[in-house]
């Protein structure tokens, strides 16, 4: 999404905008499932867990309890302390307290949660995958990865390509990524 | 395993019709070697985000060629999905939408009481009150939220609240 216009779908949203909180909703809804995803959730409970955290959201808002915000980070946040929450409930209904094993646990999870920010060198490693793709791929890739919620059929429309040779494009890309971000 | 491995990268790319995802989340909910690999793919998928828009972010930086977020925002869309699948999706956020309206309905006379708060008030996620209290709230506001009632007094538990929009009102 064109960052003005998240700007002021995000400015619309805190005055209590209905359709912009749909549309921020829409855009960063499968980021904040992936974010649940990473850590470790069920994709049945993330998606729930992730309509929870929007949810939450809108009350925050509701309440005046937010002035600004930015997304998908804080839903992100918002959805994955949900989690950590549910994982340290568990922990305290298996063993009637919250043990060292158990918060080791949900600190696992956090970390892995985390591992989503990369660091400056796994970064440039992936920017040099990205740079030796031919022009088509990286350009497939950018429309598609700038714009989550972009279908995959309006990019190949775009580019002229039909929609197996666009998923075929991303899961070369992310075969080349994988190995170089796990080098 | 029920389905072809690159299935997993098509699930976390949002790109598999709604029965191939059935088949997987069911498949993931069983068997932790791929709930494990599930959880790598969307890791990967996150990082991928990242390194797109760092790449982009340089590309604007030197004023090289590289696709227009402004036209593809201001493109047409069409749906990759099939119908049923997007009607469903329509429906969830309509229903969330729809939470959201009367939210506002209800709380409109207070939301104006509280239009542009030149501090928010530092109250909104709820801990549970027992010995994870403390540490609760400590992540909490380390991940930049708000807490409810921080310390020494009761507080609604967070693990007793539905997940459904319509109970929020309950667990705040």
């Amino acid at each position: 999404m064109e960052l003005a216009l998240s700007q002021t779908l995000s400015r619309q949203a805190l005055s209590g905008s209905s359709p912009a909180w749909e549309a921020l909703i829409r855009t960063h809804d499968r980021c904040v499932v992936l974010s649940l995803l990473a850590a470790g959730a069920p994709p049945q409970r993330a998606k729930e867990l992730a309509h929870d955290a929007w949810a939450r959201l809108i009350e925050q808002q509701r309440l005046g309890r937010l002035a600004e915000f930015e997304l998908p980070g804080l839903a992100i946040r918002q959805a994955r302390f949900l989690w950590l929450d549910e994982l340290r409930a568990r922990a305290r209904a298996a063993s009637g307290t919250v043990g060292e094993e158990a918060l080791a646990a949900v600190a696992d999870a956090q970390a892995t949660a985390e591992e989503r920010c990369l660091s400056a060198d796994r970064l440039a490693r992936a920017r040099g995958v990205l740079d030796a793709l031919p022009e088509s791929s990286r350009r497939v890739f950018l429309m598609i990865y700038n714009n989550p919620d972009r279908p995959h059929t309006e990019v190949a429309a775009q580019v002229g390509l039909s929609v197996q040779r666009v998923r075929q494009i991303l899961c070369e890309v992310r075969k080349r990524m994988r190995e170089a971000l796990e080098e | 395993m029920a389905f072809h491995p690159d299935d997993l990268d098509l699930y976390v790319m949002g790109a598999l019709p709604d029965e191939r995802c059935t088949v997987i989340e069911a498949h993931v909910s069983q068997c932790a070697e791929c709930a494990a690999r599930l959880a790598a793919e969307a890791r990967l998928e996150l990082q991928l985000h990242e390194v797109a828009a760092a790449a982009s972010a340089a590309t604007a930086t030197t004023n090289a060629p590289a696709p227009s977020p402004a036209t593809i925002a201001s493109a047409p869309r069409r749906s990759e999905r099939p119908v049923t699948r997007r009607r469903r999706r329509v429906a969830a956020w309509s229903a969330l939408a729809a939470v959201a309206a009367a939210l506002l309905a209800i709380g409109g006379a207070r939301l104006l009481r509280h239009t542009a708060p030149s501090a928010p008030d530092p109250i909104v996620v709820v801990c549970p009150f027992d010995d994870g209290a403390r540490a609760c709230v400590d992540s909490a506001r380390q991940h930049g939220l708000f807490v409810q009632f921080p310390v020494a007094r009761p507080v609604p538990i967070y693990e007793n609240a539905s997940p459904a929009a319509g109970s929020i009102a309950t667990a705040f």
